[in-house]
């Protein structure tokens, strides 16, 4: 298998007025072709930071160190005109909000041609024009409809003629995972792409995704570990803007080994007679890291050294864990 | 975007429209309906009679065959001149919305001073200084008509920016002037519609200001020039009302029936308006 996509020792911060905000704070994350990688974390780990960083979006904050390699290319040092063709093409990203992505104004089959025309690298002002004027004529039609009924949308070409506001939340992520696979990208990152849809509609994305496993490579961003566990090849847990725990998804579900993961699923699996188990704590703030490792003071098993020095990340039997316990 | 359908607009905006049908299907068809030509002398000062429906002015020309060809110049200059006010307030309204920053300081600051400065008596100046003709009066009503456009454009796009299908999109891989095109120009429409029908009624109005005060085209024959000469001519002292009535009233029908229509916009893009116009 290929890698496809290596991050090394990525830092991205913003800086704001109360200080550096260290939302990816040394991520080092390796993707192989064709797997479903999982990436897990509370909110505010920096989950989705490190997705926008991934296609340079990650204004207002800077990508300050550390390097982004993918298919042969390193895309920090790309320029924004040479990012616009990766973006979309190469990369696609599923966005969190299904409801707030869709343009309002146009319908369904007018913004999936308008992918189209981006895939199709038409960029001179004259192809523009052409897709802002003529965006109700057809286009590249069959794939389209082809693609809609590929993501489980129903009558295709009547739902072209829709706008947004006439579909249902799962609708309209269907639409959004059909325009991401449009491109054709060889890597698709989903950003919680259940998150803002109801728990019967989430279990159909979710077999959509399933379907679109091995087709194509996935990162699939969460805080919902029975997600990840659902259509994970490998699980990345991120914690305080660090990978502190990468495992594939059997091993890491049968015996987490960092105390952070372990916490996360007996959160999963508790049984109904005793009281959900929690973390205790908060997630830190991302300004001011507690000295030593970030996860100390919500660790139920810190040793003196854990107060003091950041663990490195090491890699135990096929795996890996930021952790002084290993 | 379905703005223009008739059905669709407020009873007030289809009055507005009505309106203005009339006025311009008697502009474009005035060679035709126009009794006389308005710039053949004759007998002057006749009252309104079969002959001349409204009379003749001063040096006998058909004040009613005049009345018609004002329409055309009126109209043309504010539709113009609106034109000119609105694509430069839609430039500088993205420009600065968009790029955010110093160059959203600089041409806002550049609004706020054009904003601030009299908009008369500069127009007044710049006519007395270029010479008084067509093209002078349309760029100099242009050139002082955009800070609104440019104002209110600004803003709606500031939050357009950050919309989630701006971002969609960014993320699909679509450039600033992608964006631009297809998600921002097409969102500002309805609101710089509005705005131009406005800015058509304002054109219109400084137009017969500016010919009033003699600083239009002497040989072109707008409304404003008509009250110009009915006051300068003795229309008004000798008390000849349909010398200066029916301009007098054309260029207030045709203000109310853009006003009308920008409301019924206006209402359409927010429809918030609405409830606070009912109640």
């Amino acid at each position: 298998m290929r890698e496809i996509l290596r991050i090394t020792n990525l830092h991205t911060y913003f800086f704001t007025p109360e200080g550096i905000v260290r939302a990816n704070y040394g991520v080092d994350l390796s993707v192989w072709e064709g797997e479903v990688l999982g990436l897990m974390g509370e909110s505010g780990c920096g989950k989705t930071v490190l997705a926008y960083s991934i296609l340079r979006l990650q204004q207002p904050g800077k990508i300050v160190e550390g390097s982004i390699f993918f298919d042969g290319r390193e895309l920090t040092r790309l320029t924004e005109k040479e990012m616009e063709k990766i973006r979309g093409k190469e990369i696609a990203l599923v966005p969190q909000d299904p409801a707030a992505s869709l343009n309002p104004v146009f319908t369904i089959g007018e913004q999936l041609r308008e992918i189209v025309r981006v895939r199709n690298n038409e960029r001179s002002l004259w192809d523009e024009l052409k897709s802002a004027f003529k965006r109700g004529s057809k286009y590249h039609e069959d794939e389209i409809v082809k693609l809609l009924e590929e993501v489980g949308i129903a009558s295709p070409q009547q739902r072209m003629k829709n706008y947004p506001h006439e579909l249902s939340g799962g609708m309209k992520q269907r639409i959004l995972i059909a325009m991401a696979l449009l491109a054709r990208p060889k890597l698709i990152i989903a950003d919680e792409p259940t998150t803002a849809l109801d728990v019967t509609i989430q279990a159909q994305i979710l077999q959509l995704f399933k379907k679109l496993k091995g087709k194509t490579t996935i990162l699939l961003i969460t805080h919902d570990p029975g997600v990840a566990v659902e259509i994970c090849d490998r699980v990345a847990v991120m914690y305080a803007g660090k990978i502190i725990e990468l495992a594939d998804t059997s091993s890491l579900l049968k015996n987490p080994l960092h105390p952070y993961t372990q916490g996360l699923f007996s959160s999963l699996s508790f049984s109904r007679k005793t009281y959900l188990p929690f973390i205790e704590g908060e997630v830190p703030d991302l300004i001011h890291f507690p000295q030593g490792c970030s996860f100390h003071p919500r660790c139920p098993k810190k040793k003196p050294i854990c107060l003091i020095e950041e663990p490195p990340i090491i890699k135990f039997r096929n795996r890996w864990v930021k952790c002084h316990l290993y | 975007m379905n703005i223009g359908k008739i059905t669709n607009i407020a009873p007030t905006g289809r009055f507005g429209l009505a309106i203005l049908l009339i006025f311009t299907t008697l502009a474009i068809f005035a060679p035709i309906i126009a009794p006389h030509d308005p710039f053949a002398p004759g007998r002057p000062f006749l009252p309104p009679s079969p002959e001349h429906p409204l009379g003749t002015n001063d040096i006998g020309q058909d004040i009613f065959s005049e009345l018609l060809y004002g329409a055309r110049i009126s109209l043309l200059t504010g539709f113009l001149a609106a034109f000119v006010s609105v694509v430069i307030g839609t430039l500088v309204g993205i420009t600065a919305g968009y790029r955010g920053g110093l160059i959203d300081e600089i041409l806002m600051g550049l609004t706020d001073v054009m904003l601030i400065i009299p908009g008369l008596p500069l127009m007044i100046i710049l006519a007395a200084y270029l010479k008084p003709s067509f093209w002078n009066i349309v760029i100099i009503i242009g050139l002082l008509w955009w800070p609104g456009t440019a104002r209110v454009v600004r803003s709606q796009v500031l939050s357009l920016r950050e919309a989630g299908y701006v971002e969609a999109s960014r993320i699909m891989g679509a450039g600033d002037r992608w964006i631009i095109l297809n998600h921002i120009l097409p969102n500002v429409m309805p609101i710089v519609l509005a705005k131009f029908n406005l800015a058509v009624a304002g054109a219109m109005l400084t137009e017969a200001s500016l010919s009033f005060l003699g600083l239009g085209d002497p040989m072109a024959k707008s409304w404003g020039m008509m009250l110009h000469y009915a006051f300068s001519r003795g229309g008004f002292i000798n008390g000849l009302w349909w010398w200066y009535l029916p301009p007098g009233l054309c260029i207030a029908l045709c203000v109310l029936g853009f006003t009308l229509l920008s409301f019924s916009f206006e209402e359409k893009t927010d429809p918030r308006l609405k409830r606070i116009l009912e109640r």
